[in-house]
């Protein structure tokens, strides 16, 4: 019998004990790390030169912090869009109070990596998000809306250029999409 | 981890996962647990497409597969639907991280490929009442 739960050579699945879950604090701790490292990737000597020599352009952003600033705007667009539809349905609350905490959750995991007043590039400030006028419709909507999320976070992991920042916002999707197959109908 | 390391052992827990689905099928009650018996069915259908992929993303790369192992433990006892039910939750949150694994260890086409398996699992954690995380695969 070969013990399912050891990654050895006679093993199979990932070898962590059945039911061993890390903190939320570890989680978070552990996404700081990546963070850090992201943020530790646009070193302020490279900001300085870029503004000596042309001092009116904005300093690029290193690939994953670029990676990580769209990634907080998207999931604070959705947040807020969240928000809004509960602003106008106090009843949904029960619904969608563990997804604002979701969002919030991802945000101060990737605020660190992001610099001050950074903008993702490329992209207009995004329109208002107008919640529909009846619940059901304003439900199906959001839906949408999380769903467009889950699908730039996967193409933001598959971007990533730290395997550990990938797999970070490959469960932030993840995260997403669990909160889809029990959204609220 | 290399990516070959990272897709062998994927492909080892999809391995253990087929075996181990297949006995969790063959305890529940197709007639008594429609539901349980339809998700462990499905499970073992999405598992067994998921070790077919890993196995030509690992010969893709010049290296032999890892072999299936003749028999694997099961996370736990098994009689009741419940029991049967908690294993399936076990297997997948094991199986969702090994693929938190792969994507950090891949890049390109195999990335996401990982990055799909992951969600998946993630779902089927759900399906089998693992409440939602805010880091799947990750914790």
């Amino acid at each position: 019998m070969v013990d399912s739960s050891n990654p050895g050579a006679t093993s199979a699945v990932d070898g962590t004990a059945a039911g061993s879950v890390l903190s939320r604090r570890t989680v978070l701790a552990a996404g700081t790390v990546v963070i850090g490292g992201l943020v530790s990737g646009c070193s302020a000597d490279d900001t300085r030169s870029e503004e000596r020599t042309n001092p009116r352009r904005k300093p690029a952003l290193a690939p994953d912090v670029a990676v990580a600033t769209a990634a907080l705007a998207e999931i604070t667009a959705v947040r807020a869009a969240v928000t809004g539809t509960l602003n106008r349905f106090p009843a949904a609350r029960s619904a969608l109070a563990e997804v604002v905490a979701m969002h919030r959750t991802h945000e101060a995991t990737l605020a660190d990596a992001v610099p001050d007043r950074a903008e993702p590039s490329g992209s207009a400030a995004p329109a208002p998000y107008v919640v529909a006028r009846g619940r059901d419709k304003a439900l199906r909507s959001l839906a949408i809306r999380e769903q467009q999320l889950h699908g730039t976070l996967d193409g933001l992991a598959l971007r990533a250029q730290s395997g550990d920042f990938a797999r970070l916002l490959a469960a932030m999707g993840a995260a997403v999409h669990q909160r889809l197959a029990a959204w609220p109908t | 981890m290399t990516p070959v390391e990272a897709l062998q052992k994927a492909l080892a827990a999809e391995h253990a996962a087929v075996h181990i689905y297949g006995l969790l099928a063959a305890r529940s009650s197709q007639s008594e647990q429609p539901a349980l018996f339809a998700a462990l069915d499905r499970a073992y259908a999405e598992h067994r497409s998921a070790r077919d992929r890993l196995t030509v993303l690992v010969t893709a790369k010049d290296t032999d597969p890892v072999a299936a192992q003749p028999d694997y433990d099961v996370p736990g006892p098994v009689t009741t639907a419940g029991e049967i039910e908690s294993a399936a939750r076990t297997l997948e949150s094991r199986i969702t991280r090994t693929y938190g694994e792969l994507v950090a260890n891949t890049a390109g086409s195999d990335r996401r490929w990982a990055i799909s398996a992951l969600d998946a699992s993630a779902l089927r954690e759900v399906g089998f009442g693992v409440a939602p995380s805010d880091f799947p695969g990750l914790s």
